[in-house]
């Protein structure tokens, strides 16, 4: 079980501090938020990614997008924020991904 | 806004110009039937599938699940109290049915013959292996369906009732 879970402490790992950066005013908060928002779609991410013939990247697309709502909602700042600071975190994330596991996103 | 979306476009686009990789491409399970384990005598056989170790007591077709991502793959080995013996890697990558039947070990290497077939191709007569045991475990995911459900359930509801709790806060 560890080691699928593995993934979801180095997506935490890799995208918390992006967010902490920008949120740098909130961090206590953010790292409750990031987690939460992270245990919300990874777990979803992973199963969609196995089970179905759903794109990875619309599959990233729908994380992005739910968790610049969650930073919206949860954090101060605009949309256009959220959604920059969502997208940098899950790139970072999906680069290392696709780099570690040797997968395409063809 | 509309500069930022077609950036985001635009990024995840460049990915696409990753290739040489195994891709998000839909592949078949496959079997592989492990026969004439008696011949390992005092050896156990094992696969090892991710982190799961399954002893093989008896011939068996053993299920690799297909991945849509990176191969699937397990290892075999035969052990005994001395220790194993080099261990052999399979893979789902190759789309074909695969038949190992032992023949017996020395010099600490598994002696056995492996035949390669096509996923269309008819099973090799699994109907014969005695006390054949099926594994299909639908990969470690499946196992982990229930689990990894409950956990975005639970999430969101802590998402949930943080939100409440900060709504209340502000408020006072």
């Amino acid at each position: 079980m560890m080691a699928m879970f593995q993934y979801f402490f180095y997506t935490l790992l890799m995208e918390l501090p992006v967010v902490t950066v920008f949120y740098s005013n909130e961090w206590k908060k953010i790292l409750i938020i990031g987690f939460l928002l992270n245990l919300f779609t990874w777990p979803l991410l992973t199963l969609l990614y196995f089970y179905t013939d759903i794109h990875l990247l619309f599959l990233e697309l729908g994380v992005l997008i739910i968790e610049a709502i969650g930073f919206r909602i949860f954090l101060v700042g605009s949309l256009k924020k959220a959604l920059l600071v969502s997208f940098l975190a899950n790139s970072l994330s999906l680069f290392v991904a696709v780099l570690l596991n040797g997968i395409s996103i063809l | 806004m509309k500069k930022l979306l077609l950036f985001l476009l635009l990024f995840f686009c460049m990915f696409t110009a990753i290739a040489d990789m195994p891709g998000h491409i839909y592949r078949e399970p496959v079997n592989v039937q492990f026969k004439n384990i008696v011949s390992l005598g005092e050896y156990h056989l094992y696969i090892s599938d991710y982190d799961t170790l399954i002893e093989i007591k008896s011939d068996t077709t053993y299920i690799i699940t297909a991945s849509q991502g990176s191969p699937h793959c397990v290892i075999f080995f035969a052990k005994n109290n001395k220790g194993e013996t080099d261990s052999m890697n399979l893979c789902e990558y190759d789309q074909q049915n695969t038949v190992i039947e032992f023949n017996g070990i020395a010099e600490n290497k598994m002696i056995f013959t492996q035949i390669s077939l096509s996923l269309g191709h008819a099973s090799e007569d699994t109907s014969r292996d005695i006390n054949s045991q099926k594994i299909n475990d639908e990969s470690f995911f499946a196992k982990n369906t229930t689990l990894c459900i409950s956990l975005s359930i639970a999430a969101l509801l802590a998402l949930v009732l943080l939100f409440i709790y900060y709504k209340r806060k502000n408020r006072t």
